[in-house]
């Protein structure tokens, strides 16, 4: 237990605040204080847009940690999105369990599906493309069990009916059936979850990942055991996914086996390119910004918005190959 | 106008401006057009589906507006891509209830478009009018345009087994709806009658390849195939034809499009639905005939003379006008007074006269059995009567 203590404050240990450093996380504090007055003059229906958008951010910053650090691309990132989502409505309308355990339950899942593949496909080397397009293949595997497992899964239409959030602690009462209550709710984890991945990652341990993702031979040969990071990595990533999904199913009350599907997968890849891989801010605010992007131009008009959308990310993929964060970093150079 | 540029004369004038509008809410509000919601699939593999269904709204409006609209305000559709996905339909959904204030969404295709309509529609307290039979889903906010499955399946099942014969296998797409609601509700019929089930079987979206069941099939020597594969029936008809399938092909996915692309793979295939291109009444008449002029350029296919036209667009036609008389009679747009106007509309539809059932979220109207006919026409060859809709699926 000591030694495991002392190993977590070796790993997780804290260097200086860089300078680049301090550059994002006084985007980051202005970016809160911005959203955390948004609720004074947005509409509901903005708010309720927004939040969807902080959810799903948590979902790119999931992403974001895997891909952007350890260069493992996952195709089928939605698979775990789905799962967590699942698992929230068939707790909460099947088994009649309350929304904390459909959480945990969503959450286990997902992590148990990936920990077993990725101890499989990890530790028998598989990588890059070809584990990028196995993740691929698990989400239309997934897709197919829920549009086919009806009595489970509620097959084609879905579950309907997963309730909103509610809990009681310290005397405050949180509801989220309440549009600003939810926001706040869905802000504060989106920024909690980024703040805790960067925190992790600007130590040792974003190291070890960084190295791994550089040149996984030569940080082997350094002596780490590979295989076995990567699947811790990709474990925490799904569920952290899953985590994202759930809370996600609770403010829809919906879910549908395309939340398991390619689509959602490749949005999450766009959010995490457009703001920058491994960056964790990046991906948070253009996850937000290319959310309320595609909501304005798809009801610009209803035939050619795929075209509009489509040259918007070429352009963002040709001017800013490394994401929009990477806009800053020029300006302090030049 | 900015918070800035406002002057104490400019304020006053708003202010009285504002009182005017508060003593005379009514005439106010006469200059306001009725919005309507479009939210269908307008790309992916249903596009052609939810074009149909936007055009016949179009269409259904533009007719309102020309007879002077609702009690003298026009209607305006504000139209939505659902891009055939829940995640869309939720946040188009709660744009166009919200934001856009539309009084009800109609276009969708799919049931898990229904159902994420629905889940806004609920909160806002508005109403979803979904163009598409449907397993027999009942909703307080919920009124389906097409046949349940205990206006479809049931009635067809009686008819076909004292008029075609009493073995059917069924195949169809491995969806919920299918496994349980309508294979259950099929074979309690066909035990009814006594009639048996010679097999079924259960394919996933995207199968292309139907040879070993239907060699299966031809093992089990039924009189009657009954087909469901919902996302590529045209495939499944020619494998069928192709194979020199002997049993009677029946299906609730027949229309004069599938027949037209199925060139002569679909004649003598037996469908139910409640409305074809040809059915004989008046409005079909001029319905088909308005679409065929307004739409000429829409697709090149005709069917006898006129632009081929889904169940789905007379469906979205229907919903439309049975929204603007539900708003006259009900004299108002929301949710209680479309409630009321909703339970008291009587509509002469193209496929003949329809009223709401607004316990079962259904239409009462004919049930048509139809034959495809060598000129990839379908002529109506019984009709079944008006069955009351029973709730099977989801309630509430």
């Amino acid at each position: 237990m000591a030694r495991l203590l002392v190993a977590c404050r070796l790993l997780f240990a804290q260097p200086g605040l860089g300078g680049r450093e301090r550059v994002g996380a006084q985007i980051a504090v202005a970016a809160f204080a911005v959203l955390a007055l948004y609720p004074a003059v947005g509409s509901d229906y903005h708010l309720a847009q927004l939040r969807d958008a902080l959810l799903l951010a948590i979902f790119a910053l999931s992403l974001d940690y895997l891909w952007g650090r350890t260069r493992m691309l996952v195709m089928g990132h939605a698979l775990f999105f789905g799962i967590g989502a699942y698992g929230m409505a068939i707790a909460t309308t099947r088994l009649g369990w309350p929304t904390g355990g459909g959480l945990l339950l969503g959450i286990a899942v997902a992590a148990s599906v990936a920990a077993a593949v990725g101890y499989f496909l990890l530790y028998a080397g598989v990588r890059l493309h070809f584990f990028a397009v196995l993740t691929m293949a698990m989400s239309l595997i997934a897709t197919q069990i829920a549009a086919s497992w009806s009595s489970v899964t509620g097959g084609d239409v879905g579950i309907l009916g997963v309730p909103p959030i509610e809990f009681s602690a310290f005397g405050l009462h949180y509801s989220g059936g309440d549009g600003t209550a939810s926001y706040y709710g869905a802000l504060f984890l989106a920024f909690l979850t980024m703040l805790v991945l960067w925190l992790a990652c600007r130590a040792p341990y974003g190291l070890i990942l960084e190295a791994i993702g550089s040149n996984e031979n030569r940080a082997r040969t350094l002596g780490f055991n590979t295989a076995r990071q990567l699947l811790i990595a990709f474990t925490a990533a799904a569920a952290l996914a899953a985590f994202a999904g759930a809370l996600f199913a609770t403010t829809a009350g919906v879910v549908a086996p395309d939340l398991l599907g390619t689509l959602l997968s490749t949005e999450v890849m766009i959010w995490v390119a457009i703001g920058g891989r491994g960056t964790f801010i990046g991906p948070l605010l253009a996850t937000l910004l290319v959310h309320e992007a595609s909501q304005t131009i798809s009801s610009l008009s209803t035939s050619l918005w795929p075209l509009l959308l489509g040259a918007l990310f070429l352009l963002i993929v040709f001017a800013l190959p490394d994401g929009l964060v990477s806009l800053l970093r020029r300006r302090k150079e030049a | 106008m900015g918070l800035s540029t406002i002057t104490r004369r400019r304020f006053g004038g708003l202010a009285v401006g504002l009182a005017g509008a508060a003593a005379f809410p009514r005439a106010l509000r006469a200059a306001e057009a009725i919005r309507i919601g479009f939210l269908g699939p307008l790309s992916g593999a249903l596009a052609f589906v939810g074009q149909t269904n936007q055009n016949c709204l179009d269409l259904a409006v533009s007719e309102i507006n020309e007879a002077g609209g609702i009690a003298g305000r026009m209607l305006e559709v504000i139209a939505e891509d659902s891009q055939m996905s829940t995640k869309t339909t939720l946040d188009k959904a709660r744009k166009l209830f919200q934001s856009d204030g539309v009084v009800a969404v109609t276009g969708m295709v799919l049931p898990s478009e229904r159902e994420a309509a629905l889940s806004i529609a609920a909160q806002v307290k508005r109403y979803v009018l979904f163009p598409n039979f449907d397993e027999g889903r009942c909703h307080p906010n919920l009124i389906c345009t097409g046949l349940s499955i205990n206006q479809s399946t049931v009635p067809m099942v009686r008819w076909l087994t004292s008029n075609v014969g009493k073995k059917i296998y069924v195949i169809a797409s491995d969806l919920a709806t299918n496994r349980q609601i309508m294979l259950g509700s099929l074979k309690a019929e066909l035990d009814a009658q006594g009639g048996t089930l010679a097999g079924a079987q259960f394919f996933p979206f995207g199968a292309r390849d139907f040879g070993p069941a239907l060699q299966q099939v031809a093992a089990a020597n039924p009189d009657i195939v009954w087909h469901a594969i919902g996302d590529d029936p045209i495939t499944f008809v020619k494998q069928y034809a192709s194979f020199g399938m002997k049993p009677q092909l029946v299906t609730p996915l027949v229309h004069e499009s599938i027949a037209a692309a199925t060139e002569d793979a679909s004649v003598g295939n037996i469908g139910v639905e409640s409305s074809y291109m040809s059915v004989d009444t008046e409005a079909n008449r001029a319905f088909i005939d308005a679409y065929s002029r307004r739409f000429a350029d829409f697709t090149p296919r005709r069917v006898r003379g006129k632009v081929v036209m889904l169940p789905h667009g007379e469906k979205t036609y229907v919903a439309a006008k049975l929204l603007s008389e539900a708003i006259r009679l009900g004299g108002g747009t929301d949710y209680d007074a479309l409630r009321s106007g909703f339970g008291k509309v009587t509509l002469a539809a193209p496929r003949g006269t329809v009223k709401v059932d607004l316990a079962a979220s259904h239409l009462v109207c004919d049930t048509l059995v139809g034959k495809v006919m060598p000129d990839r026409g379908i002529d109506v060859i019984a009709r079944l009567g008006a069955i009351a809709p029973v709730c099977t699926g989801a309630k509430g």
